[in-house]
């Protein structure tokens, strides 16, 4: 049930209603019926998994919780503390095993399988392991994160444990986050979701508002994108250099229009039932720098990472020995940003892997990954030559540039995610620096992409729309500027936004480019 | 929530629903669209107003006049045909004429049993009639019965199909207020007219009468035609007559008289007569050298010969004229009449002059209008 499917309006519709309509107490019973009916709409031999990690979690973190309790109690021995923090870590490790196991078994097979085949092939050993094609379960590493970041918070005692073992289900299967995210924490989201308390005025405006904007997005800009996009990477050797730039650039654009259009459509479903959502998206391509852009971009895995990775990993004793190793022999600056530069290294990595059993994936997260430390490593050579060269580092200029070349590493970035091979990846990265290579029949290369004159047109000033909203979205919000407004004001915009929509979106037979990027993970 | 925060959300929903229908009836637009002017304007029809009805495809209009008809015998008569009509889209059809008239025959062109199975599901001829019925009962079973599953919800929904045609908003914006303008068009039956004024004179021809052979029709042409046999025999509907229009034949179209050769034989085997049309071509006095606009559809000189044919044929059979019908309805055919005969001489003329013209209900209304 794609968010963007005429199924799934109406089933947000009777959900919307009934969240209004059923006693605030028992809400939340309403959203996890809701909730596993859209999960068992995709496919019922799925919820095996999802109940899977649901059970898991829910045995494990009561057990956690209570022994958590023992530890902290006052007639707990220090030798008694140091077993049930021993029982802790092993029901954790057990749980993280067995979920992540699946998550593992289920994505990754496959690549392993195909690569450890393809290596005895090399090595010319007869044996093969067998290569199972296993269907994702829906939402798979959305729900698994989510669901690990709760246990762990447990074991730490971030979080108390939850005795209800449906509310437990229902924050791992709430139906709005389920397919793309946002990856939410127990302690934002729970107690909204648990809460007695029914949907405002407000929220079903500001809701419905995020909604409209974010199919927008998806529906007038990226599905308009990923036909040039998708076109030019699978015919790049027949387009010219300027063709495969466009081509390029337009994939920014969808991934960002997509992943995030989808995400304004989540956290609108949710925020019209009063539920607020964590944000996801801040206006990635403004960033000045790849560290930057990784705090706007996919927001929710970052700080899932940056929680659950990279600081645990920081505190091992291994980087803290390198990082006085560093600090003894290269200096003070060397030994605070190696052990970063290290973590960021491992978090992009598994950021990579997260995406998918593919290699180019796992490059892309390296990419960043190294991109980020070595920027760390060398940020005082920077500053230097910066002070030497006299660059005004706080001038608008010099801001433009800093904007324009991440998102230049960020189309770099694209190529890797996107190509299909290496070597494809390496012709168009290639061929784009002939940008400047214009083929004689312009018009008939462009139409050759797959879009006529006037969707152009659609693309260009849905583009700028966008641009402009999020200029604006910098300084203010936008929403609540239109909010001050007059009712015509504000009616005119939502009519006029929601005729858009209906006239000019993607959707109906005949297009392919429903499904969302991000779906697949 | 605030009683005037409920009257907003109210009002906000009535607004979206009405910019949603209103997009509806203004996107929903098609490029056969006489083929929409002739479903719709039948629903216009008084009830039981009828003394006989045409279904088929595009040969159901191109072949047969209905004001003609009027102005030679006094019955009234409608073609109910869109452009390449399925063998399927019958059955849907007929359902639909019983629901509002009780004509004393119901003429069936079988032209549908020459398609193959891609032809009998093409989207074009399909959307042709159905996305023009109004929602039934039937339109949903037409729907499930023709269209394959995955592509059904946008002929539940047309809005998903016809939205992309935002690039022609203006001209639809143009057709719907004329539509709108026009929805009481007392030229309902010249309305839906279409066709070339021109004339192909056919180079060669075999004589066809005497090929009395068999060839098994196509798998879903030939079960429609059988599932459509069925209905009427379960039905009891005695006032059923099956025809086959006639086409200039060459050698490559001796399967197509085969298999109509064979459609008539499970016509008769169900007990349903079935006028075949190119066994009486010279009883009807049609010249293949001037009666023609291509090698399936009779110009307006063809379309005289076969009325006058045709309609004295059933008219003698079954007694067509002698229903007594309203003062405003006979008025109303004989303005229909009055632009049969305009349309004739403008097609005439543009024959003489030797221009190839088609026509359909803009160009119609032109002249008539004129």
């Amino acid at each position: 049930m794609a968010f963007n499917t005429l199924v799934f309006l109406l089933f947000f519709l009777f959900v919307l209603v009934g969240s209004f309509l059923i006693p605030a107490k028992w809400k939340w019973i309403f959203l996890l019926i809701a909730s596993y009916f859209f999960y068992c709409y995709a496919s019922v031999k799925f919820l095996i998994f999802i109940l899977l990690t649901t059970l898991s979690s829910y045995i494990a973190t009561l057990y956690m919780g209570k022994q958590y309790q023992m530890e902290k109690s006052h007639t707990s021995t220090k030798e008694n503390k140091k077993k049930y923090q021993l029982k802790r870590k092993r029901v954790l490790i057990l749980t993280l095993v067995l979920n992540f196991g699946i998550l593992l078994f289920l994505k990754y097979f496959h690549f392993f399988a195909e690569n450890i085949n393809h290596l005895l092939e090399t090595l010319s050993l007869g044996s093969q392991i067998p290569t199972l094609h296993l269907i994702l379960p829906l939402g798979i590493s959305f729900y698994t994160f989510q669901t690990m970041s709760y246990v762990i918070d447990v074991y730490w005692g971030k979080v108390e444990p939850e005795r209800n073992l449906a509310k437990v289900a229902l924050f791992v299967s709430f139906f709005p986050q389920i397919l793309q995210g946002p990856i939410g924490r127990f302690k934002d989201l729970a107690p909204q979701l648990y809460a007695p308390k029914k949907a405002s005025y407000h929220d079903l405006k500001f809701g419905l508002q995020l909604m409209l904007w974010g199919y927008f997005k998806k529906m007038i800009i990226a599905d308009r994108a990923a036909v040039i996009a998708n076109f030019v990477f699978e015919n790049y050797l027949n387009v010219s250099g300027m063709g495969v730039a466009l081509g390029v650039f337009m994939y920014a654009i969808q991934d960002y229009t997509d992943f995030s259009g989808c995400i304004d459509i989540a956290r609108g479903c949710a925020q019209a039932m009063g539920i607020t959502m964590a944000e996801n998206f801040r206006r990635p391509y403004f960033s000045k720098s790849v560290s930057e852009f990784w705090r706007r971009w996919h927001m929710s895995l970052g700080s899932w990472m940056k929680d659950y990775v990279f600081y645990p990993f920081s505190l091992t004793q291994g980087v803290r020995k390198i990082g006085k190793f560093a600090k003894k022999h290269f200096g003070k600056h060397m030994g605070r940003t190696l052990p970063i530069a290290l973590g960021n290294l491992l978090v992009f990595f598994l950021v990579g892997v997260w995406h998918g059993a593919q290699w180019n994936y796992i490059v892309w997260g390296i990419f960043y990954g190294l991109l980020i430390g070595i920027s760390g490593l060398m940020k005082p050579v920077w500053s230097y030559l910066n002070q030497k060269l006299h660059i005004p580092v706080q001038s608008h200029g010099f801001q433009l540039f800093q904007i324009l070349r991440t998102f230049w590493i960020t189309c770099v970035g694209c190529i890797i995610f996107r190509a299909a091979t290496f070597a494809d990846g390496w012709h168009i990265f290639l061929k784009c620096f002939h940008f400047y290579e214009f083929p004689i029949g312009i018009k008939k290369e462009l139409v050759s992409f797959g879009l006529n004159g006037k969707n152009y047109v659609v693309l260009l000033v849905g583009f700028i729309v966008l641009l402009i909203v999020d200029i604006l979205q910098e300084k203010k919000s936008v929403r609540e500027c239109i909010e001050k407004r007059s009712v015509w004001v504000r009616w005119g915009v939502y009519i006029v936004a929601f005729l858009i929509v209906l006239l000019f979106g993607m959707y109906g037979p005949g297009y392919d480019q429903t499904q969302f990027v991000y779906m697949q993970f | 929530m605030t009683k005037s925060q409920k009257c907003k959300i109210l009002m906000m929903t009535v607004i979206m629903i009405g910019l949603v229908c209103g997009m509806n009836f203004i996107m929903c637009r098609q490029a056969y669209s006489s083929d929409a002017v002739r479903v719709k304007n039948f629903y216009k029809l008084e009830k039981n107003s009828l003394d006989m009805v045409m279904i088929g495809a595009s040969t159901a209009f191109t072949d047969y006049s209905a004001p003609l008809a009027f102005q030679e015998f006094g019955y009234t008569s409608y073609s109910l045909g869109t452009n390449a009509a399925p063998m399927g889209i019958a059955k849907s059809m007929l359902i639909e004429v019983l629901k509002t008239q009780n004509p004393k025959v119901i003429l069936i062109d079988i032209n549908g049993i020459l398609y193959n199975d891609d032809f009998e599901t093409r989207e074009g001829p399909l959307r042709s009639w159905i996305d023009n019925m109004p929602y039934s009962e039937n339109k949903v079973q037409t729907i499930q019965e023709l269209v394959p599953e995955d592509e059904r919800l946008s002929y539940y929904i047309p809005f998903l199909k016809y939205h992309s045609n935002w690039a022609k908003f203006k001209d639809n914006v143009e057709e719907s207020i004329d539509e709108f303008i026009h929805q009481d068009n007392i030229h309902l039956l010249s309305a839906g007219i279409q066709g070339t004024a021109q004339i192909i004179p056919q180079k060669s021809s075999i004589p066809i009468r005497a090929h009395t052979q068999e060839r098994p029709m196509y798998h879903l042409s030939g079960q429609h035609l059988k599932e459509l046999l069925e209905y009427c025999q379960k039905q009891g509907l005695t006032n059923i007559v099956f025809t086959n229009m006639p086409r200039y034949y060459s050698e490559k179209m001796i399967p197509e008289r085969e298999r109509n050769n064979a459609a008539k034989a499970l016509i008769h085997q169900y007990g349903y007569e079935c006028i075949d049309m190119d066994d009486y071509v010279d009883e009807m006095g049609l010249n293949p050298q001037t009666d023609f606009y291509n090698q399936n559809h009779l110009n307006i000189y063809g379309q005289k010969k076969l009325t006058m044919y045709l309609g004295k044929r059933l008219d003698e059979k079954y007694h067509l004229s002698d229903t007594p019908h309203d003062e405003k309805i006979i008025q109303r055919y004989q303005q229909e009449v009055v632009a049969y005969e305009k349309i004739y001489k403008w097609a005439d003329e543009q024959i003489r002059l030797g221009k190839k013209k088609r026509y359909n209900y803009k160009e119609v209304r032109e002249i008539i209008e004129k």
